[in-house]
């Protein structure tokens, strides 16, 4: 080559001290997770890169169609394992493909490979993983892996169709995602060491699970409203009798309040900290119980008024073991649980603060009006003792009704 | 890996669905050779020759496309001698010239340090040197590589208006710029329009005539500029460089759609795509908030992989499309730790008034004042005598 023509390209060249290169580099993205000792990932791959690699464009045109993408899945995957070693400890993870698919990134489309892993599961539970990355090192150096990797808790990991998304990013966010490592030419080998959550990640994330599991968690909410509407009318002798004074209707609500925080403390800590185990059949069936009966108590009374904070009491306890199986799910090691325990509590006495706070004044309000006696109190009630009848069918009998 | 926006896995429908559009068509005679020197290569990779050859037309198509990828492939192709102790003095200057476009400008000069040393007239390497050291700022040091290439190109008439052109531009970015753009200009001319000899003189001569259009730009004179464009890009026609700098001046001139016009499809790019949103807002053009979020992504992409090369472009996005004028002059300012070229200047001085804080714009008023630079987008003109307009 003359000196001219060198010179040329590199003077045409250096004008990009101008403007930086601009596409996006060869990047791939690697996702694991470990659960226990199964190692599951998905791997997401340009469709450019495997076509450079591997000439997936059979006819040639310039154009990469599922055909010819789908024709080739054996050679993509083979292609892409070979240059991937997990490991846990110093067991071989050896990859098992489930599936390719498709996924769309900001700079094209990329293979998206599926796979659970063999050979590991011997490890010890608290072993760390370590990745061995190489793919496209050969044909292009300065291509990179990032990579991934979250341990959770759950015993079960489904790496074909991934998992319950909304467990699964709690049980993540408990037990600790890493950041995002690069790996490189010069950097093939990252170790991702298993963290204890911080405290603070704890607690935050036990209280807003527990703010959450009282606002979707339906019978719940319908048994603590079922108990709470005689605070600011009720029927007596088949006759209304509507509490004049708010005063009166919070100082009734307080107490019922106490007494269920105070119920479903003790069992939710009894259960969490596996001193008592009930079976969660029971459990649920007599939660429904509880809301049935608290329900049917505001069409003709079961119990006196005065007696309201003894059932909240009583079924309290009951409610206590449900919210102690939110945790016992999650697997928590004894480490974590006593902090977890109490910030999950705390999160439940927030929601439940929350939607007593909405609800008093709003039936205080209403209290005098037709709506509030026949609509809330009675059709309402009706409602909830069909639903809670429902779900006693449903979890006594293990059948769905709806 | 949620950050990115990426969206849920599917399974394509049918068997013709195109997924992707690889770059090259079909017939592509680029691509063919291309391939043919891959696998040529595979079955020799030690042939010197041939991975230079290789590695050229990588970088040369990174350049045109901006597309990184390329020197990527271009690296591979020098492996054998990548990493050894000395490797060839040709090997050392295309390295150089893969380490700059991915922003390493100090491996880049290290690499022309040791060409220099063992052959101080190599035209080439004083060349590559005093450009990065034009977009690093150092001025003086680029003025010295410029005056040992015009010596260097003394024994061959080829090279003196490249040599020329080196030092015009340094010259023009420190006190000299009316002068400097006037002397290149007439230089340019005396050479005639005869039509180049091949593709590398064209490419040449299209370098040449952006130099020319950047200067125009800077003293103002947007009609030369756009004339300088016009015919750099009848010779360059796919030069991501050349397009994106014309469309940013048709930007400051109020020409949205002729922008748009100009950026074609080209996407990928996220230069490109950078001045197709700005023209887009410009317009209220409906896809904006798609490529809004596109950009969005990509620089996410970028910053997960610690890629330094978008500083400039991430800050312009960020101050003029999410109007997040913090953390766009924190951009701005990593960005000019690395580069310091007049768009560097231009995108911290407006982020650092857009977020109220007049003290950041101080290390560019003192590079202004040093070097005397003249640009009329940084409000300077002339400042040879007395700065301001």
């Amino acid at each position: 080559m003359s000196a001219r023509i060198a010179l040329v390209v590199l003077a045409a060249m250096l004008a990009t001290a101008r403007t930086a290169h601009a596409h996006k580099p060869s990047d791939s993205y690697l996702s694991l997770r470990v659960a226990g000792t199964a190692v599951g990932g998905q791997w997401d791959i340009a469709l450019r890169d495997l076509d450079y690699a591997l000439d997936l464009d059979t006819d040639g045109d310039g154009a990469l169609t599922w055909g010819e993408v789908r024709g080739q899945a054996a050679r993509i995957t083979a292609y892409a394992f070979t240059h991937l070693q997990l490991r846990l400890g110093v067991l071989p993870c050896v990859p098992r493909p489930a599936d390719l698919l498709i996924d769309q990134h900001s700079d094209g489309a990329y293979a998206v490979l599926r796979f659970a892993t063999d050979g590991c599961e011997a490890a010890p539970e608290d072993t760390s993983l370590t990745v061995a990355y190489g793919l496209f090192f050969d044909v292009d150096p300065t291509h990179r892996g990032l990579v991934n990797v979250a341990y959770e808790r759950a015993t079960e990991l489904r790496a074909s169709t991934g998992y319950d998304a909304e467990r699964g990013a709690l049980e993540t966010m408990l037990a600790g995602r890493s950041e995002v490592t690069v790996l490189g030419p010069d950097h093939r080998d990252a170790t991702f060491a298993r963290t204890a959550p911080g405290a603070l990640a704890t607690v935050s994330a036990f209280v807003e699970n527990g703010v959450w599991h009282i606002w979707t968690g339906f019978d719940h909410i319908l048994f603590l409203v079922s108990l709470l509407l005689p605070a600011v009318a009720r029927r007596r002798n088949g006759a209304w009798s509507v509490v004049p004074r708010f005063g009166d209707a919070l100082g009734e609500t307080v107490r019922v309040v106490t007494a269920f925080t105070v119920a479903h403390s003790i069992t939710l800590t009894v259960a969490a900290l596996g001193i008592v185990d009930l079976p969660s059949r029971l459990v649920e069936s007599l939660i429904a119980v509880s809301v049935a009966v608290a329900a049917a108590n505001n069409l003709a009374p079961v119990f006196e008024a005065r007696h309201t904070w003894r059932v909240a009491l009583l079924f309290g306890l009951i409610h206590g073991f449900g919210f102690a199986s939110v945790l016992t799910d999650l697997g928590l090691g004894r480490r974590a649980i006593a902090l977890a325990l109490v910030s999950f509590n705390v999160g439940v006495e927030l929601g439940q603060l929350a939607i007593v706070t909405v609800l008093l004044p709003l039936a205080f309000a209403l209290r005098r009006t037709a709506g509030f006696r026949w609509g809330v109190m009675t059709a309402g009630s009706v409602a909830i003792v069909l639903i809670a009848i429902g779900w006693l069918g449903e979890r006594a009998l293990g059948v769905t009704i709806f | 890996m949620p950050s990115l926006g990426i969206a849920a896995p599917f399974l394509p429908e049918s068997d013709a669905q195109v997924l992707e559009r690889l770059p090259w068509t079909p017939g592509d005679a680029q691509a063919r050779e291309a391939r043919a020197r891959r696998v040529a290569l595979a079955n020799d990779p030690r042939n010197l020759a041939l991975a230079l050859e290789a590695a050229h037309a990588d970088v040369t198509r990174a350049r045109a496309e901006g597309d990184p990828r390329f020197l990527g492939y271009a690296q591979a192709a020098l492996a054998p001698w990548w990493d050894t102790a000395e490797p060839p003095p040709e090997v050392l200057l295309l390295r150089a010239a893969i380490r700059q476009s991915l922003h390493d400008f100090e491996g880049a000069l290290g690499d022309l340090r040791a060409v220099l040393d063992r052959d101080p007239a190599n035209a080439q390497a004083w060349l590559t040197q005093a450009l990065i050291q034009q977009a690093r700022g150092d001025y003086a040091e680029a003025r010295r590589s410029c005056t040992r290439l015009l010596a260097a190109a003394r024994r061959s008439t080829a090279l003196q208006l490249t040599a020329f052109t080196c030092s015009s531009s340094v010259a023009s970015f420190a006190g000299e710029a009316a002068h400097s753009y006037g002397t290149l200009r007439a230089a340019v001319e005396a050479e005639g329009d005869a039509a180049p000899a091949d593709r590398a003189a064209a490419a040449d001569r299209a370098w040449i005539l952006g130099v020319l259009a950047d200067m125009a730009t800077r003293l103002g004179d947007a009609a030369a500029a756009r004339i300088h464009y016009e015919n750099a890009l009848a010779l360059a026609p796919r030069d991501s460089v050349l397009r994106t700098a014309y469309a940013d001046l048709l930007l400051d001139q109020g020409e949205a759609a002729a922008a748009l016009r100009l950026l074609g499809g080209e996407t990928r790019n996220d230069g490109v795509l950078l001045r197709i949103a700005l023209a887009e807002r410009a317009l209220g053009a409906p896809a904006l908030a798609a490529h809004v979020a596109d950009l969005r992504d990509r620089f996410a992409a970028a910053r997960l992989r610690n890629d330094q090369r978008h500083l400039r472009e991430e800050a312009r996005f960020t101050l003029e499309l999410l109007h997040e004028a913090d953390a766009a002059l924190a951009l701005a300012q990593r960005d000019w730790a690395v580069q310091r070229e007049p768009e560097d200047a231009r995108v911290l001085l407006a982020a650092a008034a857009a977020a109220g804080d007049d003290a950041a714009a101080a290390p560019v008023r003192e590079w202004i004042a040093a070097h005397r630079v003249e640009d009329v987008r940084l409000g300077v003109r002339d400042s040879g005598r007395g700065g301001g307009e």
